[in-house]
């Protein structure tokens, strides 16, 4: 009490002053429109400034918890993401059919090779999801290979970069046709060999399959005309295409099944028999 | 009542009539006289006896800017630049005194002190209460340019009207 009466007596003035200075400002804010409008504006301003800090500094401290919930919920989705994927493939099992005579099966590879002279790709599907030799395997767009192996559970893919790996092609809009083959350099591009140079082929044409090999149905794409070559005497065109597939970057393909096979073999038995 | 507040109580009457009645009616609105606000009463701070606490200034100053402040509807605006400019008057009196120190019992004139000294001092305290009142009277940093304006215009006509009144009515007290 002695030191606040000391203090008061020493700084008495500077109290007075500002008691002094407070009734005018607030006489001013009251009976002035003018300021008052100011003062109302811009503590109306500053009280939004220090909420908005205040709120800042609250979230700060509850940022943690709400991190650890959302990554709960995060893993939780996950966790059905995964579910519905593994449903998804399931239901293109029964709608991706591209004709009657052909059913998609879909698989994961968990084994690609693109280095080697002869490529091989493993995928998850085997003699147990119908998988069998032969048949023809493609991905999202483009041929990838033909599965050589099977067992229970997975296969084996003769991909298409693979030197003995022979594909019925086709240039799109003409009856003309040839057999892709890899040269083992590009993993992005492989030949087209046997078409004859009167053929008209322009760089940018499509190529698809042919349908005349059993492995796969007519018209699936391939890749596009790269450059196009003709050796000195010789009759046929040395045709360079790029494939539409990133064999590099192959996650999930489809075995064409290939209902009329058992049909087609008991024809051509007859035929070969008489 | 002593002779000595007796000049003291007529210079708060008068300046206060002066104000209240002519200078406070005088209003241009045409180029830069718009900016000439001329104020009479600060000098009725002024001249308080050095003697007097501050304090006590700031209460008489308090009560003319409140009577001229009820006048002319602009509450606060005055009384407050009175009150600022009382406070301030202990420290510019410190800070400017002379070097034969001031007699204490009598209030700061030209007669008393030098002529220049007491419009320097005078000027000083004008400005302070000229500023600080335009400050009040706008109220936002947005019409600063303003503030400063209307301050030095109406530095101008205060400061004429100071020494009119000093050469006029020589006070001596």
């Amino acid at each position: 009490m002695r030191n606040l009466i000391l203090y008061l007596l020493r700084y008495g003035s500077f109290v007075l002053f500002l008691l002094l200075e407070g009734i005018c400002i607030s006489l001013l804010v009251n009976y002035n429109e003018s300021q008052r409008e100011i003062f109302v504006n811009s503590s109306g301003n500053l009280n939004g400034k220090v909420n908005s800090f205040t709120h800042r500094v609250g979230e700060i401290y509850t940022a943690h918890r709400e991190v650890d919930s959302l990554s709960n919920v995060i893993r939780e989705l996950r966790t059905q993401n995964l579910y519905l994927v593994s449903l998804i493939e399931e239901a293109q099992l029964d709608t991706l059919i591209l004709d009657t005579f052909h059913t998609f099966i879909p698989a994961r590879v968990i084994q690609n090779s693109i280095q080697k002279s002869n490529n091989f790709i493993t995928i998850n599907k085997g003699e147990k999801d119908g998988v069998k030799p032969r048949m023809g395997v493609v991905a999202d767009r483009g041929v990838v290979g033909v599965v050589r192996d099977v067992s229970a559970n997975y296969a084996t893919v003769m991909s298409v970069l693979h030197r003995q790996s022979r594909t019925s092609a086709k240039i799109k809009g003409t009856g003309y046709f040839g057999n892709l083959k890899w040269q083992g350099i590009n993993p992005n591009v492989v030949n087209l060999e046997d078409i004859p140079k009167h053929v008209n082929v322009q760089v940018g044409d499509t190529i698809h399959t042919s349908g005349y090999s059993r492995h796969f149905p007519s018209g699936i794409d391939i890749g596009k005309v790269k450059e196009v070559e003709l050796s000195q005497g010789s009759n046929v065109y040395t045709i360079e295409v790029s494939l539409f597939t990133d064999m590099r970057d192959l996650e999930v393909v489809y075995v064409m099944e290939d209902h009329q096979e058992v049909e087609l073999d008991s024809l051509l038995n007859v035929g070969a028999d008489e | 009542m002593n002779s000595d507040t007796l000049p003291h109580i007529l210079r708060f009457i008068g300046f206060f009539l002066i104000q209240v009645l002519v200078l406070q009616n005088i209003e241009f609105n045409i180029g830069i006289l718009q900016y000439f606000h001329p104020m009479i009463y600060p000098l009725f701070i002024i001249m308080l006896p050095i003697k007097t606490p501050v304090s006590l200034s700031m209460l008489w100053a308090f009560l003319l800017g409140l009577c001229i402040d009820y006048f002319s509807s602009s509450f606060g605006m005055h009384a407050g630049a009175a009150v600022f400019v009382a406070y301030c008057r202990g420290f510019i009196l410190n800070f400017m005194e002379p070097r034969g120190g001031y007699n204490v019992a009598h209030s700061p004139n030209a007669k008393r002190y030098s002529t220049r000294w007491f419009f320097q001092f005078c000027a000083v305290l004008l400005a302070l209460h000229h500023l600080f009142f335009f400050i009040l009277q706008y109220f936002a940093p947005i019409y600063a340019l303003e503030i400063i304006l209307n301050t030095l215009g109406s530095l101008l006509v205060s400061f004429l009207l100071v020494v009119f009144f000093q050469f006029i009515f020589d006070p001596q007290e």
